[in-house]
């Protein structure tokens, strides 16, 4: 993957599927893990990202593009209103997207430290399980088998949950 | 693609899923987790406690932090025995009579109280007494009583008293 211009200085990434992407370094600086890694110099020209798969990584390239591109709230004050509208609406679009890819999207979001990213998809969980049951949660989310309640814990959540929903 | 053959040993721990492609929800990092709760109503955050063990300890351990800083429900009285909780998004919750109990909120805790003690604030102005706390499994009092039956009666979580 490669950006239209062509001054900028490149980053390049590899996912843990070994695809590169070459982005723009402004892009790369919405993570601020990668950031850092820049202003301590010890960023070589390939960032190897082990843990995100390419699947992910196009995705979250996706979102720091948008975001890097539109106008920082703290650059102006009265910054267009359209933007703004024009940002949340492609969160909006961003997020729909299948709970196991959302849970990737935000382990890459945390391990990059990219704030806003982690912030969206946190919000799109909460909105996902709420005015569900936890068996509801449980049947949309990955639960791992070792972690479900005992039967005593099953037993005493049920009783908390005895609310009907109006 | 070789996705998973190409992952490095360090990369499949963190992968812990028996059916492989994504690692468990319950193994989400906590302070996610977190975020993720905080953003629940009262009766999600109920819900969010009872999916697994992990987010069970999760929500136990953070339920104060939680209650602390959430809009006080509002509570009304069915005209029959029961009452209704409504919470800031102007969401109504009626709660399910099991035997003599009801549950409700104290203090944006949950609680369960005898319904001939509900029955005594509707019609007699007098204070709460004895209600069991079933969240956290801790045992709590309820103070002060409403100025009149029949009104709506707000729980400060600050004040931790009826308003």
């Amino acid at each position: 993957m490669s950006t239209s211009s062509s001054s900028s200085k490149k980053i390049v990434l590899k996912s843990a599927d070994n695809e590169t992407f070459e982005i723009d370094e402004i892009v790369a600086l919405e993570s601020q893990a990668i950031k850092n890694m820049i202003e301590d110099e010890c960023a070589d020209n390939v960032i190897p990202l082990g843990n995100i798969d390419s699947k992910t990584l196009s995705k979250i390239i996706e979102y720091c593009k948008k975001h890097a591109e539109s106008p920082k709230k703290d650059d102006n004050a009265d910054i267009d209103e359209k933007a703004v509208e024009d940002l949340k609406s492609f969160d909006a679009e961003f997020a729909k997207v299948d709970m196991p890819l959302i849970q990737d999207i935000l382990m890459a979001a945390n391990f990059l430290n990219i704030d806003n990213l982690i912030g969206l998809m946190c919000r799109t969980i909460a909105d996902r399980i709420k005015g569900k049951t936890p068996e509801e949660i449980r049947k949309i989310l990955n639960i791992n088998k070792n972690d479900l309640l005992s039967p005593e814990q099953e037993a005493k959540a049920r009783e908390e949950n005895s609310w009907a929903f109006d | 693609m070789a996705k998973t053959r190409s992952m490095t040993r360090e990369q499949k721990r963190l992968k812990t899923s028996e059916e492989g492609g994504s690692a468990s929800w319950s193994d989400l990092f906590g302070d996610l987790l977190i975020i993720v709760m905080m953003r629940l109503g009262l009766v999600d955050f109920v819900s969010f406690s009872g999916v697994c063990k992990r987010w069970r300890s999760i929500a136990h351990s953070q339920w104060k932090t939680f209650m602390g800083c959430k809009v006080p429900m509002c509570m009304s009285f069915f005209n029959s025995r029961g009452f209704w909780l409504e919470d800031f998004a102007g969401r109504r919750f009626k709660t399910i009579r099991r035997h003599e109990y009801e549950l409700g909120v104290n203090s944006m805790e949950l609680f369960r109280v005898r319904i001939s003690q509900l029955e005594a604030v509707r019609t007699r102005n007098s204070p709460f007494v004895g209600g069991r706390k079933l969240f956290n499994n801790k045992y709590t009092c309820i103070a002060n009583s409403p100025g009149h039956y029949n009104r709506e009666i707000v729980m400060s979580p600050v004040k931790r008293l009826w308003v």
